[in-house]
C-alpha cells in the first residue's frame, strides 16, 4: 500500500529563534515515488522530515498523508517508517526482534512475523543474522537492519534522514542501490533527506532543493543540473562556475560572446549559466560556437580542467583526460542550447 | 612481563590502602569473632556464631531486616523511576527534579530519622492533625511493620534513584523512544518495550546499592524501630557494646553475617531482577 504526501504552506520557527527554519514549504510527493529533499546543513530539511514523521509540530501549514491531515496524529498512528542518520537499533533486542518490533506492537501473528522478518533480512542481504545483537554488526549492517525494521510493517510512507552519510563512500553506493531495489519490491512512498547531491540524484526520481527553509526548485535530477532556476540553486549544485552577464530576449541571449540561441522564459538583464561539463570542444555545430584561447590546462587524472577566454570572458570547462589541448591553443567551443539557462543576477 | 610489573607497581598504592584498611579491619574482625584476637573470653572456634544464631532473636531480626530492605528498595525505586519519567518532559520538571534531589540528598539519615519521628510518632504532627479531624492513626513509629523506618529510607533514597535514572535518560533513550513511536508503538508500549528495558541496568544497579545499604544501616531502625524484634545491625551494635566480654565477638559475628547476607541477597536479587526484566520485555538475556 502506498500513500501520497502533501506538504502545504508549511512554516516552522523554533521557540526563541528570530528567523524561520521553514517558510511556506509546499511539496507534492506522488504515491510510490522517490523524492529527495536536497539542501545544505541548516536548510531545514531534517526539521521538515521530523514534522512529516510527527516528531515536531509546525507553527503553520499542513501535512496530508493520502489526503488526510495528520498534524493532530502522533507518530505511531501515521503509518510510516523512519530511518535516521544513526541506525538506533534497540540494543536489548536481537536483529530479528528489531525487525519484528513494528509488527509485534501491532499484535501481528507470530508465524507471519517470522516469515516477514526472514524475507526482509534476505532482502537486505543479512540472512542468518536473526540472533545477533546490534553491537556485533558493522555500521552498514546496522543501517540495513534499520531499513528492514522501518519497512517491516509495510508502511505507506518511508522517511529517510541522511541515512547513509555516516557510512564510507563505497558502502554508500551499495546502500543507494539497495534502497532503490527495496523501493521496487516494497513500493512505499519514499521521502529522502540529504545534503549529498549524488545521493539525491542517484536515488530519487524527483529532487526538491531546499535553501534557507524555502523550496528553491523541484525537478527531476537531470533538469536540476541542466536548468537551475536560481543562482543559489546553481551555486549549491556546483554549476555557477560559468556565469556570464547579458540580456535575455525570446530565444536569445546577448552577451560579450555574441548572440547565443537558447530557450528561456527570462527577459532582460540576467546571468547565463552553463556547467563546465556541458561545454563541447570542436566546431561540429553551427549555432552557439565561439572562438576561444586556452589559458590553462590542469590534468586531474580522470579529466582535464580547462580555462579559456573568449571576447574577454573566462570560461571553465572539463574534457576527457586524453583531449589534445594545450595552453595557448586556439579552438572553437560549442555551448549546447539545451544546457544553457538564464537566472536573475 | 615488564609491562605487567609496571602495572602492578602502579596499582600498588591503591591496592595497599584497600587491603590494609578494608581487608585488615575485616580480617581482624573475623579473627575476633573466632575468639582469636581481642580481649575476650570466647573460646577459639565458631562459638560466637552459634550463640548469636541460637534462639528467635536472630531469625526474627533477619526477617525484619530483609522486610525493611525489600520494601524500602521497592518503594524507592518505584517512586524514583515514576518521578523521573514524569518530570523529564519539561525544563521546569527537570529543574524540579534536581531541586528535590538536592534538598534531600545531603541530609544525614540520622536527621531524616528524627524528622520522620517528629512527623509520624504517636504524638507527632500527623497523628495530631488526624486527631483534630477525628481520625485515630495506627502506630507508625516502633510498629510491627517498621513503617517509619521504611518511610525514612524511601524519603532519602527515592531522590537518589531519580538522579540515577535521570542520568541514564540523558543517553540515547529518547532517540530510541522516537524510533519506537515511528514504528507504531503506543506510548504505553514504548515504556514497556523500550524505555524500561533500556533503563533496567541502571535501575538494577541502584536497587542493589539501596538494598545493601539499608540491610546494614544502624541509626534509622535504632531510632524508629521497636525493642523486639530488632533488625540485625541494631542487634550487632547492642551485642558489641554489651557489658559481657563475649559480646564483642558476638557483635562482630553478626556484622559479618550481615555482610554475607547482603552479598548473597544482592546476587540473588540481581539474578531475579534480570529474569523479571526479561519476562516483562520478552528479551532473552
Amino acid at each position: 500500500m502506498t500513500t501520497d504526501i502533501t506538504i502545504a504552506d508549511l512554516d516552522h520557527t523554533y521557540p526563541g529563534a528570530t528567523t524561520p527554519t521553514l517558510c511556506r514549504v509546499t511539496l507534492e510527493v506522488p504515491a510510490g515515488s522517490r523524492t529527495a529533499v536536497l539542501g545544505p546543513s541548516g536548510s531545514g530539511k531534517s526539521t521538515l522530515l521530523s514534522i512529516v514523521a510527527g516528531l515536531s509540530t509546525p507553527t503553520g501549514g499542513d501535512v496530508r498523508l493520502a489526503g488526510h491531515s495528520v498534524l493532530r496524529q502522533p507518530p505511531h498512528r501515521r503509518d510510516l517508517g523512519v530511518v535516521f542518520q544513526r541506525p538506533l537499533l534497540f540494543p536489548h533486542l536481537t536483529v530479528a526482534e528489531n525487525v519484528a518490533f513494528g509488527l509485534r506492537m501491532r499484535g501481528t501473528d507470530r508465524a507471519v512475523i517470522r516469515r516477514r522478518v526472514a524475507e526482509l533480512l534476505d532482502a537486505v542481504a543479512l540472512p542468518g543474522y536473526d540472533e545477533r545483537r546490534s553491537g556485533e554488526l558493522s555500521g552498514g549492517q546496522q543501517q540495513r537492519v534499520a531499513l528492514a525494521r522501518a519497512l517491516a510493517a509495510r508502511p505507506g510512507v518511508l522517511l529517510l534522514d541522511e541515512p547513509f552519510s555516516a557510512l564510507d563512500p563505497q558502502l554508500r553506493g551499495d546502500m543507494r542501490a539497495l534502497l532503490t531495489e527495496l523501493h521496487r519490491r516494497e513500493g512505499s512512498t519514499t521521502l529522502f533527506v540529504t545534503h549529498d547531491r549524488d545521493e539525491a540524484t542517484d536515488v530519487a526520481d524527483t529532487v526538491t532543493v531546499l535553501l534557507d527553509g524555502r523550496v528553491a526548485q523541484h525537478a527531476p535530477p537531470a533538469d536540476l543540473f541542466r536548468r537551475p532556476t536560481t543562482l543559489a540553486v546553481a551555486r549549491f549544485l556546483g554549476g555557477a562556475g560559468n556565469a556570464i552577464p547579458g540580456t535575455a530576449s525570446a530565444g536569445h541571449f546577448d552577451c560579450p560572446l555574441g548572440r547565443l540561441r537558447l530557450d528561456t522564459d527570462h527577459r532582460g538583464a540576467g546571468l547565463l549559466l552553463i556547467r563546465p561539463e556541458a561545454i563541447v570542444v570542436g566546431d561540429q555545430q553551427e549555432d552557439n560556437v565561439v572562438p576561444a584561447t586556452i589559458t590553462a590546462v590542469t590534468d586531474r587524472g580522470t579529466h582535464l580542467d580547462i580555462q579559456a577566454t573568449s571576447a574577454g570572458v573566462t570560461l571553465r570547462l572539463t574534457t576527457g583526460p586524453a583531449a589534445p589541448l594545450r595552453s595557448g591553443d586556439h579552438t572553437l567551443l560549442w555551448l549546447p542550447p539545451a544546457h544553457l539557462s538564464v537566472v536573475t543576477p | 612481563m615488564n609491562h605487567r610489573r609496571t602495572g602492578f607497581l602502579l596499582i600498588l598504592p591503591a591496592l595497599a590502602t584497600v587491603v590494609l584498611l578494608f581487608g585488615g579491619g575485616l580480617g581482624y574482625g573475623f579473627a575476633q569473632s573466632l575468639g582469636l584476637a581481642g580481649f575476650t573470653d570466647t573460646p577459639v572456634g565458631l562459638a560466637a556464631y552459634q550463640r548469636v544464631t541460637d534462639g528467635p532473636a536472630f531469625t526474627d531480626g533477619l526477617l525484619l531486616s530483609l522486610w525493611i530492605s525489600t520494601a524500602a528498595t521497592g518503594l524507592a525505586v518505584a517512586i524514583g523511576v515514576a518521578a523521573a519519567l514524569a518530570l523529564r518532559r519539561t525544563a521546569a520538571g527537570r529543574r524540579t527534579a534536581t531541586f528535590l534531589a538536592q534538598l534531600g540528598l545531603p541530609v544525614p539519615h540520622l536527621i531524616g530519622a528524627v524528622a520522620i519521628g517528629l512527623l509520624l510518632a504517636d504524638s507527632g504532627l500527623l497523628a495530631r492533625a488526624a486527631r483534630t479531624v477525628g481520625v485515630a492513626l495506627p502506630a507508625l513509629v516502633a510498629d510491627p511493620h517498621a513503617v517509619a523506618v521504611i518511610a525514612e529510607y524511601v524519603w532519602k533514597e527515592a531522590p537518589f534513584v531519580l538522579i540515577v535514572v535521570f542520568a541514564a535518560l540523558g543517553g540515547p533513550v529518547a532517540e530510541h523512544e522516537r524510533v519506537a513511536a515511528t514504528l507504531g508503538a503506543r506510548p504505553r508500549q514504548v515504556l514497556r518495550h523500550v524505555t524500561l528495558p533500556l533503563l533496567a541496568p541502571s535501575i538494577l544497579a541502584v536497587a542493589v546499592l539501596i538494598f545493601a545499604f539499608t540491610l546494614g544501616a544502624y541509626e534509622v531502625p535504632a531510632l524508629l524501630g521497636r525493642a523486639y524484634p530488632q533488625p540485625l545491625p541494631v542487634l550487632a551494635y547492642q551485642r558489641f557494646t554489651a557489658a559481657e566480654l563475649s559480646g564483642r565477638a558476638e557483635g562482630v559475628a553478626i556484622a559479618l553475617l550481615i555482610a554475607v547476607i547482603a552479598v548473597a541477597a544482592a546476587l540473588a536479587y540481581t539474578g531475579a531482577s534480570r529474569r523479571a526484566v526479561g519476562r516483562v520485555t520478552g528479551a532473552r538475556r
